[in-house]
């Protein structure tokens, strides 16, 4: 570190780092010496001149164009809901595909649907049910429920998470 | 989620007498005017921190935007080991060097040429002491313009923001005694210059 004799004393003194010995000393050698008491005064105008200098202050346009991007940045940390709209029709045509997969092959293999396939359709179908093992059915019922369940919630906290969004905004 | 950008109102205000601290949380919260009066608290100081080192407005003015989109960005790493003030200005600091890496922008000292000099040397001349100390904030201003980038922004987080040694190392990256030396250079360096130009004034008078 540069040593306190090297700086000058009229700053040093200004930024309060001599301690108050040295402080003593050097306003007793100001009042001995004019020109050392008109540096101390030049360097106290400019410190004091220095300190009003302000900001500089940015064009109007400024902080719109940092908002603008406020939306796209917000999007981001937004909370996506964890099944989008895509995803819940993937979902829906996901169990109709199955349901219709797993109903053409029974209408194919039951020789009584063939006829009239329109008036036996429910029957035929609830037939088939029958024959598929308890545990299936049972195994099948609860990931329904389930999927329904996250899905509802998952919509009903999207909402409530907007909804408290724009009562903080307003 | 738009129209609640625009739409601050009474939130806005109770953003305003926030501290940083505070308003940072509520921006985490995603609350949108925390962050708008973020912006508005700290915009003059970071175009300032940008300007120094870029000394040219525009430049200076689309570092500083994106600063403010960086620190929106990175505030959930903030971990508050310093004022959030001395973050960001570190922040812009780094930002704006990059820039003028990018553009090459002129770096030179007082030292190095004469073109304090020369600035000050147009300047009007002012029959009396008086009306210098009334010149002296625009003539000054002059002079500070055409420091380095690294002693401008030492000058201005010390004066304009009271930053503290320490805390200006931490923006800066430099050694405490480095930045007192430069304090103690660059004052003492416009000091003589600005006295020396009202002697000559002075002179030229009589």
């Amino acid at each position: 570190m540069e040593d306190k004799k090297e700086l000058k004393q009229w700053w040093l003194s200004l930024d309060g780092d001599l301690d108050p010995a040295e402080q003593k000393r050097f306003e007793q050698a100001m009042e001995k010496d004019a020109e050392l008491a008109t540096t101390f005064f030049e360097a106290k105008t400019l410190d004091n001149a220095l300190s009003k200098q302000e900001a500089e202050q940015p064009s109007m346009r400024f902080s719109k164009n940092v908002f603008e991007q406020l939306p796209q940045l917000y999007r981001k940390i937004s909370i996506e809901p964890l099944f989008t709209k895509k995803a819940l029709t993937i979902g829906i045509l996901s169990v109709l595909s199955f349901f219709v997969l797993s109903v053409i092959p029974a209408f194919l293999l039951d020789g009584n649907a063939s006829g009239n396939v329109e008036s036996n359709f429910w029957e035929t179908y609830i037939n088939q049910l029958s024959n598929i093992p308890n545990q299936w059915l049972l195994t099948i019922g609860l990931v329904s429920f389930c999927l329904t369940t996250v899905i509802l919630l998952d919509q009903f906290l999207k909402k409530q998470i907007l909804k408290k969004k724009q009562k903080v905004a307003q | 989620m738009i129209s609640s950008v625009t739409n601050i109102g009474t939130s806005s205000v109770q953003a305003v007498n926030m501290d940083d601290i505070h308003l940072i949380r509520k921006i985490l919260q995603g609350d949108q005017p925390a962050f708008r009066a973020l912006v508005e608290r700290y915009q003059d100081y970071v175009f300032t921190i940008t300007f120094k080192v870029l000394k040219n407005r525009e430049q200076a003015e689309e570092v500083a935007q994106d600063v403010f989109i960086k620190v929106y960005k990175m505030l959930g790493s903030f971990k508050q080991k310093s004022k959030f003030s001395t973050w960001l200005y570190t922040i812009a600091y780094r930002s704006a060097l990059d820039e003028a890496r990018k553009k090459k922008f002129r770096t030179d000292s007082i030292e190095d040429d004469n073109s304090f000099l020369q600035i000050e040397d147009r300047m009007g001349k002012s029959p009396t002491f008086n009306i210098f100390q009334k010149d002296l904030n625009q003539h000054l201003k002059k002079a500070l313009e055409q420091l380095k980038p690294i002693d401008a922004t030492v000058m201005s987080l010390f004066y304009l923001k009271e930053k503290n040694v320490q805390e200006i190392g931490e923006i800066t990256g430099l050694s405490v005694s480095n930045i007192k030396t430069k304090l103690h250079r660059v004052r003492e360096q416009l000091r003589i210059q600005l006295v020396s130009n009202l002697k000559t004034e002075a002179k030229d008078l009589i």
